[in-house]
């Protein structure tokens, strides 16, 4: 099981909707994945048919038997995980717990995510949050999410010093890839935002940007994947790249460590 | 290290698309847009320009596709970056901050990257 962050320094970044599409993406693709809300938005799932304001999720407050109850009762799709919504002082219960207990959300995944599924995509909240600090802990890879604007920019500081942070701890580095979404190729500031980010950051950025398109919001406000409702956009493009990025770069590894594992159990 | 391969793959980009020197991004500079300098579809294969067998080898793969155009090629690149940080200040300065942190405190040799001179 492979864990992916959606991360930024700034929110209306289009973190939520990344991880729900390319999850989506990769479920009709055939691969075991799994959506998982870290974020206290609580909004990933209504991408994938969650009614909002839902009380189950992974954050304290729900039991561990009550998210898997949550998900078996799924019925096609996506099996998504939310984060539960909490009010203020829950909320704060949750981090305190966070940071006392840096293990309780991974030990927390590991007992309500079924041991089949192969990747996990994550939705964070945007900044410094506990949240994100502990997704990040357990992270394989992390999807950096950017748009080509000023505010973006002034905060891309922030980021990049979060992560080289977590490229420190102990734990193997995750794969970090930094994307551009809603890209306006029309624009004379998206473009030279590109451009820097790319001399900046080299192959760190993919080589795909998610070009600007209402088709993305539309299917959002229709509970639809964007597969469903714009397969020929641009914007559907640019996912479907992005999620063989990401397939090539961790399930072919996890493929691999699979079936070495399966050798070993049949030579012992 | 990312620099190094960026200028890398910039050699090989077709000449016809590089040496456009216009920095208005609507029109045909390689990078602006989705996936535009790094497609593969864009980039002329190694064997293409002779280095099949030492692809590995950069000095041959210099000498095959010129030292002077390779120059060229990233003397444009710092140039467009230039104009694009000097028309949006914020972004300059995050520049600045962002290339500061890259930068080894022992690096302090200006950079010469034209050879008629051009340093920054």
């Amino acid at each position: 099981m492979k864990f992916i962050a959606f991360v930024s320094a700034k929110g209306g970044t289009g973190r939520t909707t990344l991880a729900a599409n390319l999850s989506d993406i990769l479920s009709r693709e055939g691969h075991r994945v799994l959506a998982l809300d870290c974020d206290p938005q609580n909004a990933l799932g209504t991408h994938l048919g969650m009614v909002p304001g839902l009380r189950v999720g992974i954050s304290e407050g729900s039991t561990s038997d009550e998210i898997i109850e949550y998900l078996s009762a799924q019925q096609g799709g996506v099996p998504y995980i939310p984060f539960g919504a909490r009010d203020r002082d829950e909320l704060l219960h949750a981090e305190s717990t966070l940071m006392a207990d840096p293990g309780w959300l991974l030990r927390r995944v590991l007992e309500v995510v079924p041991p089949a599924i192969e990747l996990v995509f994550i939705d964070t909240p945007a900044g410094e949050r506990i949240w994100t600090e502990r997704v990040l802990e357990m992270a394989h890879a992390v999807v950096s999410v950017h748009l080509p604007d000023a505010a973006c920019f002034a905060t891309l500081p922030v980021m990049t010093a979060m992560l080289e942070r977590r490229g420190r701890g102990s734990e193997p580095a995750p794969l970090v890839r930094h994307l551009l979404n809603q890209m306006e190729s029309r624009s004379k500031l998206a473009c030279d935002a590109e451009f820097l980010l790319r001399r900046h950051l080299g192959e760190r950025l993919l080589p795909c940007s998610v070009p600007r398109d209402p088709v993305v919001s539309e299917a959002w406000a229709k509970q639809l994947s964007v597969a469903q409702h714009g397969p020929t956009t641009g914007a559907m493009a640019a996912f479907r790249e992005i999620s063989e990025i990401l397939q090539a770069a961790l399930l072919v590894d996890l493929q691999r460590n699979t079936s070495s594992g399966l050798q070993q159990a049949g030579e012992s | 290290m990312a620099k190094d391969e960026r200028s890398f793959s910039k050699q090989l980009i077709p000449p016809a698309k590089v040496m456009s020197n216009n920095i208005d991004c609507t029109s045909s500079i390689p990078e602006c847009g989705p996936a535009a300098h790094e497609s593969s579809s864009g980039m002329q294969p190694v064997e293409s320009i002779g280095a099949t067998s030492v692809a590995s080898d950069v000095a041959a793969l210099l000498a095959a596709v010129g030292g002077e155009q390779m120059q060229y090629i990233e003397f444009s690149s710092v140039r467009r970056e230039l104009e694009a940080r000097k028309r949006w200040p914020l972004l300059n300065l995050v520049s600045k901050l962002l290339n500061k942190k890259e930068m080894p405190a022992d690096v302090t040799k200006p950079v010469a990257l034209h050879k008629e001179g051009v340093t920054i």
